[in-house]
């Protein structure tokens, strides 16, 4: 089954466990300064005096990195979801978090370790390195192709597209376990059951599942909405509709994506949280794809999803500007901070905190996802009710 | 870096010091002034306390506060740095050998210059302690610089009022030389890639000084830059090249413009201070 860690073979640097419950007793105690964006780290409290005790039996040298990483994780400017799926096989997961709005600077992984009672600390010279990984990943020790390749869907449309890849696997894995000759046709009904399977079990092997928890919102796709979006799919070349409207044929357009995504080596997601530069939220979410021959790149929006192969070179300058911060988040204002009324408000060089909404579900704040105008909770990963 | 000591902690742990300090110094002078051999039971002594202050040194280092001090315009990162608020007479404020961690501070960093308005009573310190002058200044031939930002905020150190100037650029190496940093006899930090940057204004540099070529006087005999300074701030606070942070703020927001800065026409003495066994002296040389 998968591995959903990331191990030293894959990027060698110095590793630091630091126990969950110890991070806001030591943000408290180093009096920290901490952002909204910081504030999407569900952390438990924790006793003071066991994080001193931790704290105190660290060596000197490692002391000076764990204090930037909890600077990091106190204030980040960029928070980065990566998701590596590698084959079948490898899941790899962690958070790229950057405290500078400097492009080149430090940044941390973060991700949880196989207890569930630790963060999981990783130092990177800069974000690139991370990027490096991925392009690496992209790469598969075999050089990509180049095609002409390029449309752009609606949500709906890329789900029951994706929907419609994974059902093309499941009948090619299926008729080999037939020893039959794989059908082209394939049932609208079943492309129903496989956006339906998707959605309900998160198996990232699959590409549903594996893209859900980027879009901007659940979809929930109704017989009608699927038959619409396969419609729109014939208008625009990849599908093929049966005169009877019950089936569908993949066109050559879209045969050659079912093919790249039957042998694909690599899937990555990064979904981006940070800030504009006048202190507004926004997120990025991008999809890649090492198929057989060539790389897919995927940029998930809110009203449209372009699809395209591009080449290596381009996978890494999309990469890195997923991780590039553009503003700072605004600063949470400490409990027990009181500060001297203003007689004139001088103008803040940052921006003015927008209006707080907090999670019904976990109690958390949650954020405002200018890109969506909705609402949207780290913890529960899902987005409030208007 | 260790957790910070509580104020009571730290006060027991100077006195301990000084104490210590002071019956070595008379130890030092019996076996200086002893006709032939000092007895075993005076070195033991000795070395004893000299092991005895050199740990207290390493324990003031772990645990003198690192405390939020600043804010990067250019990077946004809080600046955290060590500093002893409870009062002039930490070892941290030891013009000569400043005892202080060593500082994790952004990549933009430049140095921090500071001054210091002195409290109604001052610290008698047996070392001296050169915390600046009253009110906050600037170095116009470093600020005067595109590329370079500086940054003033406020911190309470025991009854005074200190203003610590945190300077930040990019690419400034080989325009502009550190001066030491606030208090110290030397520039000092860590930078990004673990390297320890050190190098003393006024004095030949001693480890890797790359970042001051391309300056006039890196060849040959070491010239220091000669730096001014300037205490009329509103000029720089409208240009925003000055930054400052509201007293009190503990989010650290970086503010701009002259409208409401307190920091602007501030009293005190425009001269430099020297402190020692408390008393205050014009520290003239350090002003030139």
């Amino acid at each position: 089954m998968a591995n959903k860690n990331m191990n030293d073979q894959e990027l060698e640097m110095k590793e630091y466990l630091v126990p969950k419950s110890a991070v806001q007793p030591l943000l408290t105690s180093f009096s920290m300064v901490r952002n909204r964006l910081g504030e999407v780290f569900d952390l438990p409290q924790g006793d003071a005096g066991q994080a001193t005790g931790w704290w105190q039996g660290q060596k000197p040298d490692d002391q000076v990195a764990l204090r930037q990483a909890l600077t990091a994780l106190a204030s980040p400017v960029i928070m980065s979801d990566i998701t590596i799926m590698r084959g079948d096989q490898g899941l790899v997961q962690t958070t790229l978090v950057k405290e500078s709005l400097r492009a080149d600077d430090p940044a941390f992984l973060v991700d949880t370790d196989e207890s569930g009672e630790n963060l999981r600390l990783r130092r990177l010279q800069s974000p690139e390195v991370m990027a490096g990984t991925i392009l690496m990943y992209l790469e598969a020790g075999v050089e990509p192709g180049l095609a002409e390749f390029k449309f752009e869907v609606s949500p709906s449309e890329f789900l029951v597209l994706l929907a419609t890849l994974d059902l093309y696997r499941r009948s090619y894995l299926i008729s080999l376990l037939e020893h039959e000759e794989m059908k082209p046709n394939l049932k609208l009904e079943d492309v129903q059951n496989s956006v339906n399977d998707g959605l309900q079990y998160p198996d990232p092997r699959w590409l549903v599942p594996f893209v859900v928890p980027i879009l901007p919102s659940k979809p929930e796709l109704d017989w009608n909405a699927i038959w619409q979006a396969v419609y729109s799919l014939s208008q625009r070349g990849i599908v093929k509709l049966s005169e009877d409207n019950t089936s569908l044929v993949l066109t050559e357009a879209g045969a050659l994506l079912a093919t790249e995504m039957l042998r694909k080596m690599a899937q990555i997601r990064v979904a981006s949280l940070g800030y504009t530069e006048d202190g507004k939220p926004a997120s990025q979410t991008s999809f890649f794809v090492r198929g057989e021959n060539l790389i897919w790149y995927i940029d998930v929006g809110a009203e449209s999803v372009v699809v395209a192969a591009v080449d290596l070179d381009k996978a890494g300058e999309l990469i890195n500007e997923l991780f590039k911060p553009v503003g700072a988040p605004p600063t949470v204002q400490p409990a027990r901070a009181a500060a001297p009324a203003q007689a004139a408000a001088p103008r803040p060089a940052a921006q003015a905190t927008p209006a707080v909404r907090y999670c019904p579900s976990c109690g958390q704040p949650a954020t405002w996802i200018e890109q969506y105008q909705r609402w949207y909770c780290y913890g529960c990963q899902k987005y409030l009710e208007p | 870096m260790n957790t910070p000591f509580k104020e009571e902690e730290r006060r027991r742990l100077l006195d301990d010091y000084f104490r210590d300090q002071e019956r070595s110094e008379e130890l030092d002078y019996e076996i200086a002034t002893t006709q032939g051999e000092a007895t075993e039971t005076v070195i033991q002594e000795l070395d004893a306390l000299r092991a005895s202050l050199s740990e207290a040194r390493d324990q003031y280092r772990l645990n003198v506060p690192v405390l939020p001090l600043s804010r990067c315009p250019i990077t946004q990162q809080v600046t955290y740095h060590s500093i002893d608020p409870y009062g002039l007479d930490g070892l941290w404020w030891d013009n000569q050998v400043p005892i202080r961690p060593v500082e994790v501070l952004p990549s933009t960093f430049i140095m921090v210059l500071g001054a210091l308005k002195l409290g109604p009573s001052v610290e008698n310190t047996p070392f001296p302690v050169r915390p600046g002058p009253e009110a906050p200044y600037v170095v116009p031939e470093v600020l005067g610089h595109p590329d370079i930002y500086a940054v003033v905020s406020t911190v309470k150190v025991g009854t005074h009022t200190a203003y610590p100037v945190f300077y930040y650029g990019i690419g400034w190496e080989g325009k502009v030389e550190p001066m030491n940093n606030w208090g110290a006899n030397h520039w000092s930090y860590m930078d990004r890639n673990g390297d320890l940057r050190y190098h003393e204004y006024g004095a030949v540099p001693v480890t890797d000084d790359s970042f001051l070529e391309g300056l006039d006087g890196d060849e040959g005999e070491e010239e220091d830059e000669g730096y001014t300074v300037d205490y009329d701030l509103r000029r720089w606070v409208e240009e925003g090249k000055l930054l400052w942070i509201e007293p009190g703020d503990q989010t650290m927001t970086l503010r701009e413009g002259a409208s409401g800065c307190p920091y602007l026409d501030l009293p005190g003495g425009r001269v430099f201070s020297l402190i020692l066994d408390g008393e205050r002296h014009d520290d003239i040389d350090e002003e030139d």
